[in-house]
């Protein structure tokens, strides 16, 4: 089953017997439901429930995308990555996601859709009659899509509400007698049935009991109440019931809490001392505490999570505070120090973890990048090795269209950077237009990044770039530009000894006599030139690389016995790369 | 790795070697299906369609070419140099094997085609 990152399956489950027959029935049919209801009624969670007891019986591929952090703009790259698919250039990610899941059998639980309905919606539009695929998704709004079939997930009643506060209790390690119950009815009935509220109040069970409980909850007093016309009481009463958990905390619990709703994912003691410099220690007991009150959730023994309710009331809390904005920019610091830490891992033999690590903190990235557009001058500068890191991401991990968007809002502002920065980006613009196979933008964006690594005297930096526009002009089949590229490219990493650059850039004129000239002696021979330096100190993608080249100027050579075993050298590279 | 085995496929036709070519395209077009590359997709599509010429099975190898053409323009991956040498020559072979009629056919198949079950289908006329 997928992972559940956003539902605190540590909950008890209890009733929703009608509506797990409607998820069964989806679930087994296919088609596409709403789950539609206030924040922490336990939409997310009846979802979870519902896939677990119906995944008992038939094995069927899970694909959850919690969608609370993120933005429209990523809605359907995330969605494409957790179909386990990659961006391609002029293909619409509806239509990948609609290829990736008509050929399994598949549940997709799109969670909380709230604040993306235009995206998700037109997802589940062209999806939901697609044969053999169940979606869920929740949202504490209608979707509002052609034919949306909806069910109302409401708050308990008294009788349901009791038997959770009950169960609940019991992780607590507290049994209720007979007597207890109509208190904790009353209980359930004072928190309007909302599962989040009542989950918050048990977790205080422990140490009041259930009549002090009771009694604390009474000094709530007026709690149902309605302050502006429209909004729903129940985000009030959340609000209040979380007020009432942390009340009786120290400062820093409740400066952690609401300093964590920072994180659009999971987080640990060092990224909340990051946003106000506190003291570590004092962090990991108020992260204790706070998943003790059901505040949190625990990610595993150093990491938390926020449920998106909680979130909302922390950020308000955070919104609040006078040190927002110091907040706002050490957030934006500490994740580009965080994500370049990652991002030097990916260079390393075993990128994998990295990569995911990447993912986790992808977030929140792009919650810094977008940070720093509202005031470019001051801000971009701070985050900048995290515009060039998520390149692996947009580029290497097939978000092409996010990472188009970004760099384009990037670049409008880069001319306001520092020289060295703003020839950073126009290189990392160009790998993304590079793997977008936009070989008209990379040919835009070259010149800019030349003059800018000229100015700098970064001859790594231009050898890349002039590299770079080798491929570009090459297939817009310029091919005498892209020689002329290529010789300085080649004669800018022999000047600064770079063999892995030598390689690279000897590669790329093997494929402009290869491609270009329709010479496969000449690709040849630039190949083998390449494999000698590369085989001395390169990196196996690299040595894959070349041997690849080779098979393939060895077959138009027509030497197949020669170009199988080429071949079969870059597969041993690749596959230990 | 999957480019390796295509041009592995290539090397067999050229060799002689139909079954062990379809073999190696297969692998290929099996490993693109997780991770899939367009380029490298469209030279195994076209490597099948030189498989099929060289069985004369004109009929079946027609929509392939042109859905693989289709794929090149709409991802922007232009064929150049020899590639595009070999391509245009399988393509005036089916041609003239063809006629107009039957090319047109193809054509609208190809069009017809969702191009994200292109691996599969190639890899079908392989087996």
């Amino acid at each position: 089953m997928s992972d559940f990152t956003s539902v605190d399956t540590r909950v008890p489950f209890v009733g929703r017997g009608d509506e797990l027959k409607h998820l069964f029935a989806l679930f087994e049919y296919g088609g596409a439901l709403t789950l539609v209801g206030p924040g922490g009624v336990g939409k997310s969670r009846l979802a979870f429930e519902a896939i677990a007891r119906f995944e008992r019986d038939r094995a069927r591929d899970v694909i959850f995308v919690p969608l609370s952090g993120i933005g429209p703009e990523a809605v359907f790259g995330a969605i494409v990555a957790a179909v386990g698919a990659r961006e391609q250039v002029g293909r619409n990610p509806l239509d990948i996601i609609k290829h990736e899941m008509a050929t399994r059998r598949s549940i997709l639980v799109l969670d909380n859709c709230e604040h993306v309905p235009d995206e998700a919606g037109a997802l589940i539009e062209s999806l939901q009659r697609v044969h053999n695929i169940a979606i869920v998704a929740t949202s504490q709004r209608r979707l509002d899509y052609p034919d949306e079939r909806v069910l109302e997930i409401g708050p308990f009643d008294a009788v349901t509400g009791a038997e959770f506060f009950r169960e609940r209790a019991k992780t607590a390690n507290v049994q209720l007698s007979a007597e207890d119950l109509p208190i904790a009815a009353s209980i359930v009935e004072r928190l309007d049935g909302l599962a989040v509220a009542i989950d918050l109040a048990a977790a205080r069970l422990a140490s009041l009991g259930v009549r002090e409980l009771a009694r604390e909850l009474e000094t709530l007093r007026p709690y149902h109440f309605r302050s502006s016309a429209g909004s729903d009481p129940r985000h009030h009463s959340l609000g209040k019931m979380i007020d009432w958990s942390l009340a009786p905390l120290d400062e820093r619990p409740q400066t952690v809490f609401a300093l964590a709703s920072a994180f659009a994912g999971v987080f640990d003691a060092d990224d909340i001392v990051a946003l106000d410099e506190g003291d570590v220690l004092s962090t990991a007991q108020a992260l204790t505490t706070l998943a003790d009150r059901s505040l949190l959730v625990r990610a595993d023994s150093t990491r938390y999570s926020m449920l998106t309710p909680m979130r909302a009331v922390a950020a308000r809390m955070l919104g609040g505070r006078s040190d927002r904005h110091a907040v706002e920019e050490r957030f934006a610091h500490h994740i580009n120090t965080r994500v370049l830490r990652i991002h030097d891992q990916l260079l390393t033999p075993s990128p994998g973890e990295a990569m995911r690590e990447l993912l986790d903190r992808y977030d929140d990235a792009c919650a810094a990048l977008a940070w720093a557009l509202k005031h470019p001058n001051d801000r971009l500068p701070i985050v900048i090795d995290i515009a060039t890191s998520l390149v692996s991401i947009w580029a290497g991990g097939g978000r092409l269209r996010e990472g188009s968007m970004w760099m384009e809002r990037l670049m409008e502002q880069a001319s306001r950077l520092p020289q060295a920065l703003y020839a950073r980006l126009s290189n990392a613009a160009m790998r993304v237009a590079y793997a977008g196979t936009d070989y008209q933008r990379m040919l835009a964006l070259g010149p800019t990044a030349i003059s800018a690594f000229t100015i700098l005297g970064d001859r790594l930096g231009l050898a890349r770039a002039y590299n770079a526009l080798a491929v570009a002009s090459l297939y817009v089949g310029k091919t005498d530009e892209a020689s002329l590229y290529v010789e300085t490219a080649v004669a800018l990493y022999r000047a600064i000894e770079h063999p892995t650059g030598i390689g690279s850039a000897l590669l790329n004129q093997g494929n402009i006599a290869l491609e270009g000239h329709s010479d496969p002696i000449g690709a040849r021979s630039r190949y083998l030139e390449a494999l000698k330096i590369l085989l001395e100190s390169g990196p196996d993608t690299q040595i894959g690389l070349a041997y690849g080249n080779l098979a393939e100027a060895t077959y138009f050579l027509h030497d197949p016995v020669e170009a199988v075993n080429s071949a079969q050298n870059a597969i041993r590279y690749f596959e230990r790369s | 790795m999957a480019w390796q085995h295509e041009v592995i496929g290539r090397s067999n036709l050229i060799k002689g070697d139909l079954q062990g070519a379809a073999q190696s395209l297969r692998t290929a077009i099996t490993l693109l299906d997780g991770a899939p590359q367009p380029i490298y997709l469209a030279q195994a599509v076209e490597s099948a369609v030189r498989l099929l010429l060289l069985q004369r099975e004109f009929e079946r190898a027609a929509p392939l070419s042109f859905a693989a053409r289709r794929l090149r323009r709409d991802q922007r991956i232009p064929a150049i140099g020899l590639t595009r040498t070999e391509i245009r020559a399988d393509e005036e072979r089916l041609a003239a094997a063809l006629g107009p009629d039957a090319m047109h056919a193809a054509a609208a198949q190809a069009q017809a085609l969702d191009l994200g079950q292109l691996g599969r289908l190639a890899a079908a006329e392989l087996s």
